[in-house]
């Protein structure tokens, strides 16, 4: 046994979700000060650093995870927490944030804690020299697209922001002066006329930290921005603001009424994240005003 | 929802869920309906991944109780602290007056079986290798 008299906190999911995990061990090492956390995750990278977290197990499988608990877990008395935030009712009923919502599982007082990052400055001069950062750049940084590699639609209008919409905004910050860089990965499509750096999630969050101005969807940069305090523009389709999004955003929901459609395939949320083409309840993709976007990124 | 075994604790859980809320319909969805069939603590069993409207009948504007935390994920199972139906109680936030399945069946049921094994004398019966263990030895 490695751990003894330890919590192991268990994350699954994806980096966003991580980041918003955050503020949940911080209250809950509040709660517990003289406990080691252990964090079990596939996401070291928005743990590195973090003071309240003695040490991280990075998971990327399942059947590790099952060999870890086996022998971490099992027989000793560390505490595992590893319910499900997205399987509560709150959640369901978009009643709450999500680090209340996960707080609650385990009866842990939140105090609105909030979500943080520790980027070391080596993280950030390496990702300004992958960017080739000059004294002066004015940079904006626009994340469209979300979600894990090989999902079943390329852009799941769910969470993403439309294309269109996305390049006129680009083109437009352009001509105001900005360096217009995309967060995306690699085999996503690019915008018109942006850059695009392979950077690491580490190197991203320093990017971000550098960035003047931010327009994102309801993906891990978001997250990241609030945990690194760059207040930011985000829009949002299928997910609540209430339980994914952060005060000190600007957040944008659709303008759009919603038509009439089947529901046939909803189950416990109305829609399906990874965006069933036949649930899109709008009959067009101007679903934002690209005015109001650039009125609200100034 | 999961395996037959974990189903059948299922049914003790949901015991001591109308237990605590007598007057409330519940549904159950089940990757196993026949575990459910007739059994009088519930209103309706859905066979998990085809139940259409499901959202719109049982969800939106309802405020219904949902209770759909694994208690394989909770710190007392994995301990093995206390039998699953407790800990699934407890996740559920009910007391756990009932730790045994139930499954109910018709009458017809019951004379079938009968008839099919033609024998009055009593019946040693034996699980030998879970159905987990069969699939791996091939």
């Amino acid at each position: 046994m490695k751990f003894k008299n330890s919590l192991i906190f268990n994350i699954s999911g994806g980096l966003g979700k991580n980041i918003i995990a955050t503020a949940v061990v911080k209250a809950l090492k509040k709660q517990h000060p003289s406990k080691d956390i252990i964090i079990v995750s596939p996401h070291r990278d928005a743990w590195l650093n973090n003071p309240n977290v003695k040490e991280i197990v990075s998971i990327l499988y399942p059947k590790d995870e099952q060999v870890f608990y086996a022998q971490n877990g099992l027989d000793s008395d560390n505490t595992i927490l590893k319910l499900e935030p997205y399987s509560s009712e709150d959640y369901f009923y978009k009643r709450k944030n999500l680090a209340a919502i996960w707080c609650d599982l385990y009866d842990i007082p939140y105090k609105k804690e909030k979500t943080e990052l520790f980027i070391t400055d080596e993280e950030t001069e390496s990702a300004k020299k992958k960017i080739n950062f000059k004294d002066g750049d004015k940079i904006f940084i626009i994340q469209p697209s979300g979600g894990a590699p090989g999902q079943p639609y390329p852009i799941s209008w769910a969470r993403d922001l439309p294309l269109p919409i996305a390049d006129e905004v680009c083109e437009k910050m352009k001509k105001a002066g900005y360096r217009v860089i995309h967060i995306r990965r690699k085999d996503q499509k690019p915008l018109k006329d942006t850059e695009w750096f392979e950077l690491t999630a580490r190197e991203t969050f320093a990017l971000i930290q550098l960035s003047d101005k931010r327009l994102l969807i309801d993906s891990f940069a978001q997250h990241a921005a609030a945990a690194l305090n760059k207040p930011s523009v985000v829009t949002w389709v299928a997910n609540s603001p209430k339980v994914f999004g952060y005060d000190m955003h600007t957040n944008i929901l659709p303008e759009v009424k919603p038509s009439f459609r089947h529901t046939i395939d909803s189950f416990l949320e109305p829609y399906n994240i990874i965006g069933a083409l036949h649930e899109y309840p709008y009959d067009t993709d101007r679903i934002y005003s690209v005015k109001k976007i650039l009125e609200d990124l100034k | 929802m999961g395996a037959p075994d974990k189903e059948l604790v299922a049914t003790a859980v949901v015991n001591n869920i109308k237990r605590k809320y007598p007057k409330d319909s519940i549904v159950v969805v089940s990757n196993h309906p026949e575990i459910w069939l007739h059994n009088p603590d519930i209103f309706r069993v859905y066979k998990a991944g085809s139940i259409p409207y499901f959202f719109e009948d049982f969800i939106k504007g309802k405020d219904s109780k949902i209770f759909w935390q694994d208690p394989f994920n909770a710190n007392d199972a994995i301990h093995r602290h206390d039998s699953l139906a407790k800990v699934w109680s407890d996740l559920c936030k009910v007391p756990c007056k009932e730790t045994l399945p139930k499954m109910h069946f018709t009458f017809r049921e019951f004379e079938a079986t009968e008839r099919m094994l033609e024998q009055k004398i009593p019946l040693n019966l034996r699980q030998g290798l879970c159905a987990d263990y069969i699939k791996n030895r091939k």
